[in-house]
């Protein structure tokens, strides 16, 4: 049988003149492909934490001096760490494409104090611009490019 | 025991005449609380299915009220009452703009005055809009400004089942509620009728399955005459089969009707439309139609014969941008696309020009009763309604009754609570009987057919008296049956087969006002078209006909036309 | 009837002066190909069970009557075309929502949270008809329409994961609605809607699963409006320090 809800949901203050019967949950979302792509969606959000972690220890490494830096380097190159670099990578570009291209455009307001927004369809090529110089940009500093 | 809720005003009816009325009165006056009872929750009613526009003359525009006033007694056949018209006219534009300060989202011009379309019958554009969704957008603003007024309490889905009546005025009703099963009075010392109109009587309809006659059926049963109840408006547009409405916008933005032929009828031939082509009124062209049909220039489709709407010339921007449900529609409903593709379509019953009878005050002959909206017959329309003047009604009535309906509250007494409770009783046992009732073989679904195709034979675009005797008698008929009604549901919660029983019930007693005025009407009229007497006869019949209830059946009553500006003349366009 | 075809409907039943909780029953009844779901329901009231209680009316997708769960997914019935589905259909009343009756769910929760966004046109000086009109230019008027055409049909409170778990959030419909009046040009009340939206069960309730939109019959995008409303409602919290307004009431 289906998931019960919250019994109060979608429930008057004051109770119903007559028994009802108890709400329940949309039924088994998860086999339902735009359920499981919001689920993923949520889940991702463990490789923002993760990988804030490893930023603090990549900061620590480099307050401790070249040898724990060089140390940490070694422990990077570790299948593990790669392995869950790839993942993190797959999960940011499926988090930025979801949020960046299917939502955030259509939730921008018309507009914000006295700028209007511009037309919805340069929103999303807009985004992706920003998003391809925002990547260049990060390569570039990989690379080396800047002093 | 029955309970008992005491209110200053009842208002029977959450459509746009109903809602409008509520408001009138909180805003008419501090104290006063309004009972708004209505079977179904209000953003329901069926004014969300209009669709084209509501006119009104817009201030400032090269439009006149006089010309307002002029197009709408033509339309009616010179049946129209012309202090009403002057009223509703003069009254139109305040309504609408007082709508526009509540939010109601009407298309706009470049400069940001609200924009008109051309409406059939019409010699100017002054029909306002919001795309092709006006009855939505205006119930729910409506609606929505409603929740901001405490003093108007709701009782949704409750279904009024009787008017009170002490003293020989009307005190309160009894009411259904439909949630617990159990009846309730509701008192207050007047009532607004604003239940809208009857279309269900018929079978194929634009009207949704709430429009069963409740208002005028109270009022009738109580000894209020009904009027001009023999118009019976066909839209011209409707979709076969389901009857879902095309909206007259479509022609008014430019939209052809062509036959099986690809031929443009309406101007290659003369059904008396005239250079206004498409943008005639609503009952010549239905007729214009109906003789392509039997001239065997329709097209046979699954439910019948039909013509086309051809909006392909309109091209694909300007119908999303003013007729994106109409499009819709089509493609759910007729699985055509009009960007591409011609709609089938076919005259549909639409609209009650007839109605509980009242002045133009909204006051029926019975003290504290009033009605407005589809329900009532205000004369407005006479023997034809204009395209997009009934929102309008709805509006300037509704609020012309609710004021009405205060002054008289004021100077009347609360009625005698004992007196009323007992008729609450007596109604709450009648209805308790009829639940479940195991007694009769009938069924409901079965008389309600019989009584839809004995009034689409009798009562139809074109009708003729022996047809009409027909159904005069099979609907006499049908009442006897009803009263063997077999019922399968005796749960309390939400029983909506006693709702269907009840409603077929009023829906019968409003058949046979139809049908039995329309016998009587021995001319052709506006809607009223009769194959045995094809001209108007003002000599005979330029007075409406009210239908007053007695236990042995209808009886018949002349009432006087007020005429004063415009003399009847030949309606030619 | 040549052009009938049989098919099975497994309808939810529940009747609360009898079931304890609800059940199914089955009916196998003939259909036209063109049939919406509500057509079938509307047969089997008339011709084979007359205790089953839904509720419907316009029959034409506009008056929001006839929302319900077919095969699991928020549908207003008498827009959904049978032929999308194969040989037994389920039909049941939308989840979310305390069922009164078979079909027929409990809107009174709705109705509380449709008021509590305050849907009408708030101003400090309110004009008299006989001024005219406000002046709306088309941009004006497209900023907000979209969110206008709610239907209040509930399918978006019956698809989405939130409502079920919070009781106390204002859902979808709701939120699409004191938004439409929050970009109303003629609307000067969103500093008091926005109240309403930041607090408990306001629009940071949303996890944005976008079901609402997906589910929407007249594609107004609750969701869009819900995130819009989301972040308008942080503006205005960050600028009543920048500048205090004198709220009104």
């Amino acid at each position: 049988m289906a998931r019960l809800a919250d019994p109060r949901a979608m429930s008057p203050s004051r109770p119903g003149r007559t028994r009802t019967a108890p709400p329940v949950m949309p039924p088994l979302f998860p086999a339902r492909g735009r359920y499981r792509s919001y689920m993923l969606f949520g889940a991702c959000c463990v490789f923002f934490l993760l990988s804030s972690l490893l930023f603090l220890r990549v900061v620590d490494a480099l307050a401790a001096g070249p040898e724990a830096w060089d140390d940490l380097l070694r422990q990077f190159r570790h299948p593990l760490y790669l392995a869950y670099n790839v993942a993190a990578l797959a999960g940011f570009v499926f988090t930025a494409r979801r949020f960046f291209f299917q939502l955030f455009a259509k939730s921008q307001p018309p507009r914000i104090g006295p700028l209007p927004r511009p037309p919805l369809a340069v929103l999303p090529p807009l985004l992706g611009a920003a998003w391809v110089a925002a990547t260049a940009l990060i390569f570039c500093i990989l690379w080396g490019a800047f002093p | 025991m029955v309970e008992v809720v005491r209110h200053d005003i009842v208002i029977v009816g959450g459509g746009g005449a109903g809602i409008r009325a509520a408001i009138a009165a909180v805003e008419a006056d501090p104290k006063v609380t309004v009972a708004l009872v209505s079977k179904v929750y209000p953003m329901r009613s069926h004014t969300v299915s209009a669709e084209g526009g509501a006119a009104a003359v817009v201030p400032g525009s090269d439009d006149s009220l006089d010309k307002h006033a002029y197009d709408t007694v033509k339309g009616s056949d010179f049946l129209a009452d012309q202090d009403v018209v002057d009223y509703f006219v003069e009254q139109a534009p305040l309504e609408l703009t007082r709508l526009e300060h509540w939010g109601c989202p009407w298309s706009r011009n470049d400069d940001g005055s609200v924009a008109t379309r051309p409406f059939g019958g019409m010699q100017i554009p002054r029909t306002w809009y919001a795309a092709d969704k006006v009855g939505f957008h205006m119930l729910h603003t409506l609606f929505q400004h409603c929740m901001r007024f405490d003093r108007i309490v709701r009782y949704d889905e409750y279904f009024v089942t009787k008017l009170l009546v002490d003293g020989g005025a009307v005190k309160g009703v009894a009411a259904l509620d439909m949630r617990e099963g159990k009846t309730r009075v509701v008192l207050g010392r007047a009532v607004i009728l604003a239940t809208g109109g009857a279309g269900k009587c018929f079978p194929f309809t634009t009207n949704g399955t709430i429009k069963t006659g409740d208002g005028m059926a109270l009022a009738y049963r109580a000894g209020v005459g009904l009027k001009d109840m023999e118009f019976v408006q066909y839209h011209p547009t409707g979709l076969p089969g389901t009857g879902i409405l095309i909206t007259e916008a479509s022609r008014g933005e430019g939209g052809y009707l062509i036959n099986s032929e690809g031929e443009r009828f309406l101007v290659t031939r003369d059904y008396g439309v005239g250079q206004k082509a498409e943008l005639g009124p609503r009952d010549m062209i239905s007729r214009a139609i109906m003789q392509e049909i039997s001239a065997g220039r329709g097209i046979k489709g699954a439910y019948g014969e039909h013509v086309q709407l051809d909006l392909r010339h309109l091209g694909e921007a300007k119908i999303m941008k003013r007729l994106p449900f109409v499009r819709e529609l089509s493609k759910t409903y007729a699985g055509v696309d009009p960007v591409h593709q011609p709609i089938p379509i076919r005259p549909v019953v639409h609209y009650m020009m007839g109605g509980v009878d009242t002045n133009v005050t909204g006051a029926t002959d019975l003290p504290g009763l009033y009605a407005a909206g589809e329900c009532a017959s205000v004369s407005l329309n006479g023997a034809n309604r204009l395209g997009s003047n009934s929102l309008t009604e709805c509006l300037v009535f509704g609020a012309r009754a609710a004021i009405e309906a205060l002054k008289y509250a004021r100077g009347t007494s609360e009625g005698n609570e004992t007196a009323l409770r007992r008729q609450g009783e007596e109604e709450m046992a009648r209805i308790d009987a009829l639940r479940g009732r195991k007694k009769g073989g009938e069924r409901i679904s079965q008389i309600r057919r019989e009584m839809n195709l004995a009034m689409e034979r009798g009562c139809g675009v074109y009708r003729d008296q022996a047809s009409m005797q027909q159904t005069v008698a099979e609907v006499a008929q049908l009442k006897g049956r009803y009263a063997d009604l077999a019922l399968e549901d005796s749960s309390k919660v939400f029983n909506t087969e006693i709702l269907t029983a009840l409603e077929l019930g009023n829906m019968l007693d409003v058949a046979e006002t139809i049908a039995v005025a329309a016998l009587a009407r021995q001319e052709s009229r506006g809607a009223h078209a009769c194959r045995d007497y094809p001209t108007r006869n003002d000599q005979k019949f330029l007075h409406h006909l009210l239908v007053f209830f007695t236990p042995a059946g209808p009886r018949l009553e002349k009432k006087a036309v007020t005429i004063t500006r415009f003399q009847p003349e030949e309606r030619k366009y | 009837m040549s052009d009938r075809q049989k098919k099975t409907f497994v309808i939810t039943r529940f009747d609360p002066d009898k079931d304890e909780v609800p059940k199914t029953q089955t009916y196998e009844i003939p259909v036209r190909p063109d049939w919406k779901v509500l057509d079938a329901l509307n047969f089997i009231k008339d011709e084979v069970d007359g205790t089953l209680s839904h509720r419907w009316s316009c029959r034409m997708a506009v008056c929001g009557s006839c929302g319900m769960m077919v095969n699991g997914e928020p549908k207003l019935t008498c827009k959904t075309a049978l032929s999308d589905y194969g040989d037994t259909v389920e039909v049941g009343p939308l989840s979310n929502f305390p069922v009164i009756r078979d079909l027929v769910v409990e809107l009174e929760g709705f109705m509380e949270k449709f008021k509590a966004v305050k849907p009408w046109i708030l101003r400090a000086k309110e004009k008299a008809p006989e001024e005219g009109v406000y002046r709306q230019s088309p941009a004006e008027l497209e900023a907000f329409k979209q969110f206008s055409m709610c239907i209040n049909c509930m399918l978006c409170y019956a698809a989405c994961p939130v409502v079920g778990n919070e009781p106390d959030y204002l859902g979808p419909a709701a939120i699409a609605l004191g938004h439409r009046y929050n970009l109303d040009s003629r609307d000067e009340g969103d500093a008091e809607r926005n109240q309403v939206f930041r607090e408990e069960g306001g629009v940071y309730s949303c996890s944005y699963a976008n079901e609402c939109s997906e589910v929407c019959p007249k594609n107004v995008d609750p969701a869009a409006a819900i995130n819009q409303a989301k972040f308008l409602a942080v503006v205005d919290w960050a600028k009543s320090f920048v500048s205090p307004r004198s709220r009104k009431k």
